[in-house]
């Protein structure tokens, strides 16, 4: 994470575990605007391309219940 | 100490640079360890094969132009979010949203990270070649 005038850029690996136990992460970078010590604006850049494998069975197409 | 004019100065020496397909500068942006992260594959790329992308992209498009450019500048780096527009040979204009996210040292880019959306892969390659 690293502060700048007026905001804040931050870039993690959100890791989730379902349920079911599958496991997913997405690599994310949010770029923060503050104002008063509250967020104003946020910016979120993430890879959507990567939204069936972090989802697992539930994206998968044909699934059976 | 932090010096925001050379950070900003550097950034859009950089990204200049590539627009104006001026690889020498290019390469002296980055450092001699530099590496490079993608979203796309979540892996380093290396300088040498990093600057061979880019020398790539600004032989392959007719123009690269980045726009809307917003750049913060943090202790030890900056952050510039812009939109990526090429000119196809086929004249198609492709567009990305990225955000860069650069470590310096001395002056040049030692390491950034590179975010983007493969799922908006199609309005960058044009319908046909994103298909291939």
């Amino acid at each position: 994470m690293n502060t700048f005038d007026g905001g804040y850029v931050i870039q993690y690996t959100l890791h989730g575990v379902q349920h079911d136990g599958h496991r997913g992460a997405l690599w994310v970078c949010i770029v923060a605007l503050c104002r008063d010590g509250k967020i104003t604006r946020i910016d979120e850049y993430l890879d959507s391309g990567k939204f069936a494998a972090w989802a697992g069975a539930r994206a998968r197409p044909g699934r059976k219940e | 100490m932090r010096r925001d004019c050379d950070m900003l100065r550097l950034c859009d020496r950089f990204f200049d640079a590539i627009e104006q397909n001026d690889f020498a500068t290019v390469e002296s942006c980055y450092a001699p360890e530099a590496i490079v992260w993608h979203s796309r594959d979540c892996l380093y790329q290396p300088r040498a094969s990093n600057l061979e992308t880019l020398r790539d992209g600004m032989t392959r498009f007719k123009k690269m132009r980045y726009r809307n450019r917003r750049i913060h500048v943090f202790e030890g780096g900056f952050v510039q979010q812009h939109t990526l527009f090429v000119t196809h040979q086929n004249d198609f204009v492709g567009q990305m949203d990225v955000c860069f996210v650069a470590y310096t040292r001395d002056g040049m880019i030692s390491r950034a990270y590179e975010y983007f959306d493969t799922g908006q892969i199609e309005k960058f390659l044009g319908p046909r070649e994103s298909k291939a």
